[in-house]
């Protein structure tokens, strides 16, 4: 007899129109790190809301070290000492690091808050678990990591042991995602247990003790991370076999098509400059990828580029046409496809529907419009076409309304968007962002097949893998400079983190070769 | 889900009920409610303005429940001809047999309304129906035009004050439409009076006279009080609606005295000392009592009627409110109900007559002093203009 | 036994997809935010005079029925000016200037048709078109402060309500030829200035209702079919997108300040050409520093309305039509100022149910869809395969 601290069995949810869990079971040992595997839609956050009481499900049981519990609501949950940290973090904003820890539970005396007994538990905790965090920080004014490092405190705080991380990398650079590794690794030595929420299974194979899959709301398997590889569980969760290394052709390299010279560009957040001084080239057919640590001016210098921000220096040279003062609308036209950075944010109207979302960058064109009327009948067809070809899947094909598809199937209207329309050159940044890897891997195809027909293409990216598995030649970029150009062929994973965290530098400050 | 289908069932059914009930009930509706006999339809301020509507509406009440009439007052939905006699057809509608219009912006409707419904009685107050082009004036006989003397209360006030021993006087007009003017002459003429009782030198009384050009309560009006009560003035009177509540405001920082218009103006500040006023609710009283009690609707029908202190329809407050026996004069130094009686007796006799108009050179209707000063034969009392 | 069960899940179906549509949820969600409103207004009468309460509100909810004219005359300003705010929200700028465009669309109509001497056919079109600049004019100013120097609109468009408003009362206070001193009010207009009636008795109800439901019209098919209308929603959805897509946000807020402008301006050249029951008389405009409330009035036609021309017209018609009711119901013995306090409440819970109208939707969806899948689920099921 097994020592389970948490069993769900046979749970099923259904929500109109579709089974979300279909008689799932779950078993979660004490002192284990056991992860949950499943694409984008497996059902993975609802059995996780089940457990926390967020949702009833329609049949099944959650027994607690043996017995039987009915959790209706997040606050029996957490009497029973299951805590979560949410994919989206719920804190307040304007609050202060330890406000947003006791919130709920504040510690009072007839009413009046006891901040300094909360204050010295909450120091302690963190420095038992190397969790630093300053507790008189307002939120808003933290790093994500940061703010994560609250929730997780939080959980603590109400003495949780069962601890639920609903994809707790997603927002984390590579240095915060190791942190928080170890961080869960001590809670297991602990003797807490560990639900992982995930879809990337590096992070599985590095830290996880067991791991559960599902798949199109099913359960799939369970398997003991020691005994599988990579391969096996992302056949499990996609249900076929993935190729991880993306497979191009070499290529013979074309005319410069971007061209930027000595661009820089203000921040908005602190005074000195985000991008200084920075120049480079994209030719026709390659990948350049602009890799870095999240925050070292990559942002601004795509907004420079694409004319979301203007630049207070430099010139930008597009198919050898000065764009540097254009404003967006000529860049797009003059050949600039952008897939942003923040998608729900910039990339999509999120309250229009798909095929409104799909002319985005074309409405206006007269293939779309007459004096200023829209030819609905166009736009549903060219609608239908690019649903068919790149795959888009929504309820209810062109109409749907975007906020309610999966991350996945809107980042591919966008790519479908970007890529059907008229380009020399495109900008990707952050391209697989929150996405599973079936998704993953037809965006790297998409990007290689561009480069195969002789466009341009600048990515920006986080993610080391896919730096060094779609990239032909690599700019690091740190502190707002380029400190290094490399071959993607030649370099390594190690070479690129010293060029990313600013130990290592190929190409000097020209500023500094002025002065 | 049950329990929500369930209450919107109920409101469902409430509402149903309310909709179809009508058909049924709309004759019983008419039926049970007798309808209101006396009928007040405010013009474009409200009941409380502590003018013409107010104090009409007062007298009205104070009528219909010491007779046990049922009365009410109508806001029109628009404050345009159209809307008042749309108000007009609402209240006889709704069972009125006398209706109340109080203020001159009645008149077109008034005209409109007496011949669509001849059978029902119209009080209009401060006015005289004529159609809106002003060609045609005509007071039917089932209208009664009241018009009120106001150079007889303006008189009593300037009389009051300067021999209550004050010296330098004010006066602040809204526009010089006549009611304005005729209170301004009068005030004049009452402080040249009283100045001859106390056998005062000439030129001994001064008073600034100033017409502000509206009836708000503006800071501009607010400050040119403050400068008259700077320049010396004791009080002023304030005679333009809202103008009074900027001069009020200015007295109470001065520490000076104003005198109220229209109505009884001494609830609104400590710094009245006196108001000349207009017998709205005497005068509706006066009226609605020859309908009902005394049957001489026939001495106020089809014409004009001024009311001034023969009939007891204009002068300065006697009583206060919720007092029975309060001294109405108790702000005065020496001023006295016994002086005011002995005076008014004289208006009353017409033994004094002031003047009510002057011929004047400006279109907008403002004197010069010399205009005043010849106009109205003052010879204590000097005038500035500003 | 067996049938009935059959259908009743049938008819469930349906319902469902009827539910479904996004017309549908804001259609009940009004419906449900009026009913509410209604609930309590019908609280307070019933507080203030319990005897009279039921067929005072009937009177209220039915009165309107028997004054059609009334209702769409007086339903007819405060339908434009609810176009102007919502017309505006439709982008995401709050247009609480309505009353400043509106008072200044009355002026430049009055100045028109007190000051130019032109043929009676075309003199009150004139007038139509003056007011709408006039309104235009009061919009393009909070829109070129908005877009070129990133000012609030809600500020500069509250502070240009008072502008507005002193600057057309000293205009028409200064000008003899508009202005009565001695009636403090404007005189009568030429009835060649006065929009022709639609000639039902007792009624100024005119043509301008027409116009007013035209341009809602119009505006419904320039918010929903015109790439301006797609570039104006996409800003008010999500204004980083916009600017992703390369629209220009500067033309399009000022083109929107502009027209929801020309519409409070139109709303006021309605309000003050309209005809006079009296022959000679006309409306008049009392220059006495009050701000229109037939602009803020707008604001509450539009939030109840959705912000959607069509449920614009609506709104305005039903709360024009609850006053005409209401007027109507004081002959049950209630005090007009009652009978406000029980409209305001009506419309203005409306209206903010109707700002909850999401929160009213879920709440529906969820009860709705834990009842359906406790009894159905065999049905659910086969419907996700």
């Amino acid at each position: 007899m097994e020592n389970y601290i948490i069993e769900m069995l046979n749970i099923t949810k259904e929500f109109p129109g579709i089974i979300a869990n279909d008689n799932i079971t779950l078993r979660l040992k004490k002192g284990e790190i056991h992860a949950l595997l499943g694409e984008n839609g497996a059902g993975k956050s609802t059995l996780m809301s089940v457990l926390f009481g967020l949702y009833q499900p329609e049949k099944g049981e959650i027994k607690k070290n043996g017995k039987v519990v009915k959790i209706n609501n997040p606050n029996d949950a957490n009497d029973l000492g299951i805590g979560m940290v949410h994919q989206h973090f719920k804190l307040i904003d304007i609050f202060t690091v330890l406000e947003n820890i006791i919130l709920g539970v504040e510690p009072n005396k007839l009413g009046f808050l006891q901040k300094k007994q909360a204050r010295e538990k909450v120091l302690k905790l963190s420095k038992q678990y190397g969790l630093e965090v300053n507790p008189d920080a307002l939120i808003e004014k933290i790093s994500v990591g940061m703010q994560q490092r609250v929730e997780i405190l939080k959980m603590l705080y109400r003495d949780n042991d069962i601890l639920i991380f609903d994809e707790p990398t997603a927002v984390l650079t590579p240095q915060e995602i190791d942190e928080l590794m170890e961080i869960m690794r001590e809670f297991a030595r602990e003797g807490k247990s560990i639900l992982f929420i995930t879809h990337k299974l590096n992070e599985i194979m590095a830290v996880a003790d067991r791991c559960t899959v599902l798949r199109k709301g099913k359960y799939i398997g369970n398997v003991a991370i020691k005994d599988t590889t990579k391969e096996e569980l992302s056949r499990m969760m996609v249900g076929r076999d993935v190729n991880f290394k993306v497979h191009k052709k070499t290529k013979e390299l074309g005319d410069v098509v971007l061209s930027a010279h000595n661009i820089t560009v203000s921040s908005k957040i602190h005074k000195n400059n985000a991008v200084k001084n920075v120049s480079f080239n994209v030719r026709a057919g390659e990948i350049v990828c602009l890799a870095g640590i999240d925050g070292n001016g990559q942002t601004e210098l795509v907004s420079a580029l694409t004319g979301l921000e203007k630049i207070s220096s430099g010139s930008i040279t597009l198919g050898g046409k000065n764009i540097t003062k254009a404003n967006i609308r000529t860049r797009s036209m003059s050949g600039i496809s952008h897939i942003p950075e923040d998608r729900h944010k910039y990339g999509l109207v999120l309250d229009y529907s798909l095929e409104k979302n799909l002319v985005l960058q074309r409405y206006w064109q007269p293939e779309f419009q007459t004096f200023g009327f829209i030819k609905t009948k166009a736009v549903r067809s060219y609608a239908d076409r690019l649903i068919k070809q790149y795959d888009v899947r929504s309820g209810q094909g062109p109409i749907t309304p975007v906020r309610s598809m999966s991350g996945g199937n809107q980042q591919k209207a966008i790519l479908a968007r970007e890529i059907d329309k008229e380009h020399e050159l495109i900008i990707a940044v952050q391209p697989t962002r929150g996405l599973d890897v079936g998704a993953i891997e037809y965006i790297h195809k998409q990007l290689v097949a561009r480069r195969d027909a002789g466009k341009a293409v600048l990515l920006v990216s986080l993610e080391l893998e896919e730096v060094m598995n779609l990239s032909d030649r690599i700019l690091v970029m740190y502190e707002g400079e380029i400190v290094g150009e490399l071959d993607a062929k030649a370099t390594t994973v190690q070479e690129l983190g010293l060029y990313m965290s600013g130990a290592k530098r190929s190409i000097t400050k020209e500023n500094e070769n002025a002065g | 889900m049950k329990r929500f289908s369930s209450m919107l069932l109920v409101l469902v059914l409430l509402c149903f009920s309310v909709i179809t009930g009508c058909g049924s009930s709309t004759s019983q509706g008419d039926a049970t409610s007798k309808g209101f006999e006396i009928a007040l339809i405010t013009d474009k301020g409200n009941i409380d303005d502590k003018s013409f509507n107010q104090g009409s509406w007062e007298g009205v009440v104070a009528f219909a429940e010491a007779n046990k009439i049922s009365h009410k007052y109508y806001k029109p939905e628009e404050a345009s001809d159209a809307g008042y006699l749309a108000a007009i057809d609402l209240a006889v509608t709704g069972g009125a047999k006398v209706i109340v219009t109080p203020g001159f912006l009645f008149e077109v409707p008034i005209y409109e309304a007496q011949s669509k419904y001849p059978v029902v009685k119209f009080i209009l107050l401060d006015g005289t129906p004529h159609t809106a082009d002003y060609k045609t004036f005509k007071t039917n006989d089932n209208v009664a035009s009241i018009l009120y003397s106001e150079e007889e209360p303006g008189y009593l006030a300037g009389y009051a004050a300067v021999l209550d021993g004050m010296k330098k006087l004010g006066f602040m007009g809204g526009m010089a439409v006549p009611a304005v003017q005729a209170f301004g002459y009068g005030y004049l003429q009452g402080a040249e009076a009283a100045a001859e009782k106390l056998s005062l030198p000439a030129g001994a009384i001064s008073v600034t006279y100033h017409y502000t050009g509206d009836f708000a309560e503006t800071d501009t009006n607010k400050a040119t009080a403050k400068t008259m009560y700077q320049e010396g003035a004791e009080v002023i009177f304030a005679c333009g609606g809202s103008v009074g509540k900027s001069v009020m405001s200015a007295a109470a920082e001065a520490g000076k005295k104003v005198i109220g218009v229209d109505v009884d103006q001494r609830y609104d500040s400590e710094t009245v000392i006196t108001s000349a006023t207009k017998g709205l609710g005497a005068s509706v009283i006066q009226v609605l009592e020859s309908i009902y009690k005394t049957d001489k609707w026939s001495t106020y029908a089809g014409k004009s009627t001024y009311f001034n202190a023969s009939n007891n329809g204009v002068g300065l407050p006697t009583t206060i409110i919720g007092k029975q026996d309060g001294n109405a004069f108790d702000r005065f130094k020496s001023f006295s109900k016994k002086d005011y009686d002995a005076i008014y007796a004289s208006l009353a006799d017409s033994s004094i007559d002031p003047v009510r108009t002057l011929k004047v050179e400006d279109t907008n209707g403002y004197a010069t002093a010399k205009e005043l000063v010849t106009g109205l034969k003052l010879s204590k009392v000097t005038v500035q203009v500003r | 036994m067996q049938d009935k069960t059959v259908s009743s899940s049938k008819a469930f179906d349906n319902l469902k997809k009827v539910g479904k549509s996004k017309g549908f949820s804001a259609f009940t969600a009004a419906l449900l935010a009026i009913l509410l409103g209604l609930i309590f207004g019908y609280l307070i009468m019933r507080i203030a005079s319990p005897a009279n309460s039921f067929l005072g509100f009937q009177m209220l909810l039915i009165g309107g029925f028997k004054r059609i004219g009334d209702v769409f005359y007086f339903a007819t300003p405060i339908l434009m000016t609810g176009l102007a705010v919502g017309f505006a929200f439709k982008m995401g700028l709050f247009n609480i200037g309505a009353s400043g465009q509106y008072t200044m669309g009355m002026f430049f109509a009055l100045y028109v048709g007190f000051m130019w001497k032109l043929p009676d056919s075309i003199h009150w079109i004139v007038c139509i078109l003056a007011g709408m600049v006039g309104g235009m004019l009061w919009g393009l100013i909070p829109g070129i402060f908005k877009a070129f120097l990133n000012v609030n609109e809600v500020i500069t468009s509250i502070m240009f309500n008072y502008i507005g408003m002193y600057l057309v009362d000293m205009l028409i206070q200064g000008n003899a030829a508009m202005y009565i001193s001695s009636k403090t009010r404007t005189a009568y207009l030429p009835a060649s200035a006065q929009l022709p009636t639609l000639g039902i008795p007792h009624s100024s109800v005119n043509i301008s209702i027409i116009l007013a439901i035209t341009l809602a019209l119009i505006l419904f098919i320039v918010l929903n079919k015109t790439t301006f209308g797609y570039e104006l929603k996409a800003t008010g959805f999500n204004k980083f997108a916009s600017a992703y897509a390369g629209m220009n946000d500067k033309r399009n807020i000022i083109l929107t300040l502009v027209i929801a402008g020309a519409m409070a301006g139109l709303g006021g050249a309605f309000a003050i050409l309209a005809p006079s029951t009296i022959a000679g008389s006309s409306m008049t405009y009392e220059p006495v520093s009050v701000i229109a409330a037939n602009g803020f009035n707008g604001i509450a036609v539009a939030l109840l309305g959705n912000s959607n021309p069509i449920g614009i017209i609506f709104s305005a018609v039903f709360i024009s039509h609850i006053q005409r009711g209401g007027t109507l119901a004081s002959l049950y013995g209630y005090k007009p100022e009652i009978i406000d306090v029980v409209i305001a409440v009506i419309i203005y819970f409306s209206a903010f149910a109707m700002l909850m109208n999401s929160t009213v939707a879920n709440l529906i969806k969820k009860r709705y869809s834990k009842k359906q899948s406790a009894k159905l689920p065999s049905a659910d099921s086969k419907e996700g395969a």
